[in-house]
Order: C-alpha cells, then structure tokens, then sequence
C-alpha cells in the first residue's frame, strides 16, 4: 500500500500543473485503498510471489477510476462533504470537478499502457457504473424487492469488485467472488447508512429523500405504510420511513450474513488460498458493525 | 441413503435417473395443475408443497448417488481386470493405468458433481418451502392478495430461481475445473521427458 500511495504521489506530479491542486485534493487524503486490496488479495489468492507491475498499475488505476466516480456521486448527489472535508466540486466549482473527472479517465487508460486486458475491464467497469446510475435513478420511490436490490447493487458496486478480482486474478476465475464481496460492501454501506455511520462516508439522508432503494428500504416496504411513504418521501413523514428502516436493521444483517456465506463458499470452491479473499469478506463484513 | 427406493432400485442406474426426472416433471406439472384448477379450493399449504416438490429431489438425489456408487463398481472392476489380466509392466495393464483410471476419475468427479446439485437443490428447496408457500398461500393465489403481498410473493419466488440458477452455475464451473485439473495431470503425464539437454534453435542470420 505504502507503494501505490508512492505512485499515486508521483503520478499527481507529473499530471498538468492545472490540474494539481485538485487532484491533491481529491487523492492524498484518507483513502481504504480497498479495491487496491482486494485486487492484491485476488492475485495472491491464485498465485505466489511478488506483485508483478502489471497488477500494481491495474491497483493505480482502479484508485483513479473509483475516484472519478465518488467525483460524479458528489456531485449528482449535491454533497457537501465527504471524509470530513469539502468535496471537489464544492472546493474547487462542478465545471473543474467534471474536467477533472475527465482528466483521470484518460490518464487511467495511459497508465495501462498495453495492458489489453486491463483496458477491456476498465472499459466494462466504466459502462457497467454508467449503467447502474441510470438504472438506480429510474427505479427510484418504487416499491420493489430485495431481489432488485441485488439487481442494482449488483451493477454498481458489485461490477467494481467484480473487475477488481478479475484484474487480479486475470482468469476470471474469482469474477463471481467479487461481485459477491461488492454486493456485501454495498449492503453493508446501505446498514452502515441507516445507523448514522460516518464510517462509510455517510449518504443515507440523500438515499431516504432521493427514495433510492437500499437493502433496509427494500425489506422496509414490503410493509404498505412504510411503501407508500417511499413512493412519496415529499408528501409523508421522512423521519417516520427512517424509523421502519431502522425496524429491519436485523434482518438486513442477517442477509448480510447470507451473502457473507455465499462469498466464503465462492472462495473456497475457486480460489488455490482462499484465506486473502475471505479476509476480506470478513473485513467488509465489519462495516456495518462499527 | 438418499431415497433409494424399491422401484428405483430395480432398474439400471440410468434407468433411475430418468425416472426420476419423469417424477419431477410430474411433480412440476402436478403443481400448476393444482393451483390452477382449483384456485379457492384451498392452497397446497406447506406440507403438500414440500412433499409434492421436496419427494422428486430427494429421489433425483438418490438416483445420482446410485450411478455414482455403479460408475465406482465398475472402475474398480476394470481397474482389478487389468492388473490381473496382463503381465506386470505389460503393455495392457500400461492401457489400463493410462487411460481406465483417469476416465474413472472423470466419471467419479462428473457423478459427484451431479450428486451435489440435486443436493444443493433440494437445500434450496427445503430453505424456500416455508417462506415459498406462505407467499403463493390463498390470497395470492386466488387474487385476493395485495400488492404489497403479490410483490413479496414474486420476490420470494425470484429469489428461489437465483438461487437455482446460481447453483447450476456453480456446479458447473467446479466442474470445469475438476476435469480441466484431471486434464492438465494427464498432459503431464503423457510429456516425454527431454534427454537432449537444452534445446537451442537452428538459426542462420539473413545477408
């Protein structure tokens, strides 16, 4: 990790001078470096040795790529904040925020060099998110199910880990893992929310008024009163639809759980050492649990 | 073990096998029979639904592991034939190494994989049987349900064939990779070792 934040440095030096405060901004601050993670744990789970530069370059780059789209989210959702300071396009104006977002994207691509296979799965990555947005966004205030929920998820977080493992363990092999491991950080985001985690980067107030379905929403409105004040957040009572979420806080830990279980299963049955991959398993799983 | 019942048990392994695939279908068609003609005449309830959808699993299960068991009998008769019937380090016996053990193996690992699913099929099952016949129980089946209620049978319903969907994929993949590791060992040892030390190409330099 100590590594990647080296390279991540050196890249905002040699990126346009314009650029560089804002990229300074948006990068050298308190980063999970999760999908590095699990891309490094994907690799180790199927081979031994040194991370090669192939893998530490497809690491920088998911970092690049996941930034630009907290970039896009802060913005569609009007944040304010996110980790405790100013989001970019609040610092810096929305038109700086987009170039620079578009800036990323493209120095993302040069940095795979001739990575062929890394430039399909950032090119899926990048389609699948866009996707997934559009999809959230039209599906909203509906009362639909779990099983959408998954649907949603899926494509948004779940493509992200997805292309992780599959950077790492270029097979393809793990792909399933982690679209399981991205469903269970999605899952857990969406419980980490409701309990007004700042954990996570916070979100919920936006999801309850934007009526996104999220796991405890998606178990919420199968009751008809919580549904009908899902369907028109601005005509009822917010903080009484936040009371139903918080009401099915324990089942959606449980399905949490379930999904935990089927990501462990998954890695035992595909990977040569599955104990990187279920490492992370039971650190996301924690996320919700602060 | 497994719901090996005398009806099954006379047959040939693969005779069970279809049979029950025939009870399944029948089990299915059953079903939609019975919620369609009789709608208001009472739902399957739990028990009925289980026993009707529940019973065919179990004996697919049973059907797989008799073909597993018969595929082990006769390897290990082909396996004993050839070690008797040919001189040590005969060419036959070398036929029976080569190629009745790995085909042996395959057979074993495709049995075992199949076992599996219809296993893992009937967990599904017996997991959703509860929670499945509560949600298509009478209001939703005869139209009566409300939304709210419809909308949770579906996602119930969604979610078994997921799950089911997800196994068969699972399964699938697990065996891919058992043959294609069962393939990557054969290869080897079929690999001549090199004598001639290490191998340099011929090359002349083009004027």
């Amino acid at each position: 990790m100590a590594d990647l934040r080296q390279r991540i440095a050196r890249w905002i030096d040699g990126c346009s001078e314009e650029m560089r405060e804002a990229l300074e901004w948006q990068f050298l601050t308190g980063s999970k470096y999760f999908r590095p993670l699990t891309i490094f744990s994907c690799y180790r789970a199927v081979r031994e040795g040194p991370i090669p530069e192939q893998i530490m370059q497809s690491a920088l780059v998911i970092e690049l790529f996941h930034n630009v789209s907290l970039i896009i989210d802060d913005i569609v959702d009007r944040s304010p904040t996110r980790r405790g300071r100013a989001t970019m396009h609040t610092k810096f104006g929305e038109l700086s925020a987009l170039m620079t977002s578009g800036y990323i994207v493209a120095e993302g691509y040069l940095q795979l060099k001739d990575d062929l296979t890394g430039i399909a799965l950032f090119s899926e990555l990048l389609k699948r998110l866009g996707v997934a947005e559009c999809m959230q966004w039209r599906l909203r205030r509906r009362p639909l199910g779990i099983e959408d929920w998954r649907k949603i998820a899926g494509e948004d977080t779940g493509s992200m880990f997805e292309v992780c493992a599959c950077l790492g363990d270029r097979s393809g092999r793990l792909r399933t893992f982690g679209g399981l491991l991205g469903l269970l950080y999605h899952g857990c985001d969406d419980v980490g929310d409701v309990k007004g985690l700042a954990a996570l980067g916070g979100g919920g107030e936006e999801d309850l008024r934007d009526g996104i379905l999220t796991l405890p929403a998606a178990l919420a409105i199968r009751d008809p009163a919580a549904a009908k004040l899902f369907c028109d957040p601005e005509g009822g009572d917010l903080a009484e639809l936040g009371r139903h979420f918080v009401a099915k806080l324990p089942e959606a830990e449980a399905y949490l759980d379930q999904i935990a279980e089927e990501g462990r299963t998954e890695a035992r049955s595909f990977a040569v050492d599955p104990t990187p991959l279920i490492a992370l398993i039971e650190q996301t799983r924690q996320l919700s649990r602060y | 073990m497994f719901g090996s019942g005398p009806d099954r048990s006379a047959h040939d392994p693969l005779t069970g096998i279809f049979m029950a695939m025939r009870d399944a279908w029948l089990a299915g068609v059953g079903l939609r029979e019975n919620m369609t003609v009789q709608p208001t005449a009472g739902n399957p309830g739990t028990g009925l639904l289980g026993a009707t959808l529940l019973g065919p699993m179990i004996g697919m299960l049973g059907a797989m592991a008799d073909l597993a068991a018969a595929n082990r009998q006769r390897f290990d008769q082909s396996s004993a034939e050839g070690a008797i019937g040919s001189p040590p380090g005969g060419q036959e016996n070398s036929v029976a190494t080569d190629f009745v053990v790995p085909m042996g193996h395959a057979m074993m690992i495709a049995a075992n994989r199949s076992a599996s699913y219809w296993f893992g099929l009937a967990q599904i099952l017996a997991s959703h049987q509860a929670r499945f016949a509560q949600a298509v129980g009478v209001n939703a089946a005869d139209g009566r349900a409300s939304g709210a209620e419809r909308l949770l049978a579906a996602d119930e319903l969604r979610a078994l064939l997921r799950e089911v969907g997800d196994l068969a994929v699972r399964e699938a993949r697990i065996l891919q990779s058992e043959l294609s590791n069962l393939d990557e060992s054969l290869a080897q040892n079929f690999q001549q070792p090199d004598l001639s030390g290490s191998y340099r190409r011929r090359w002349r330099s083009k004027i």
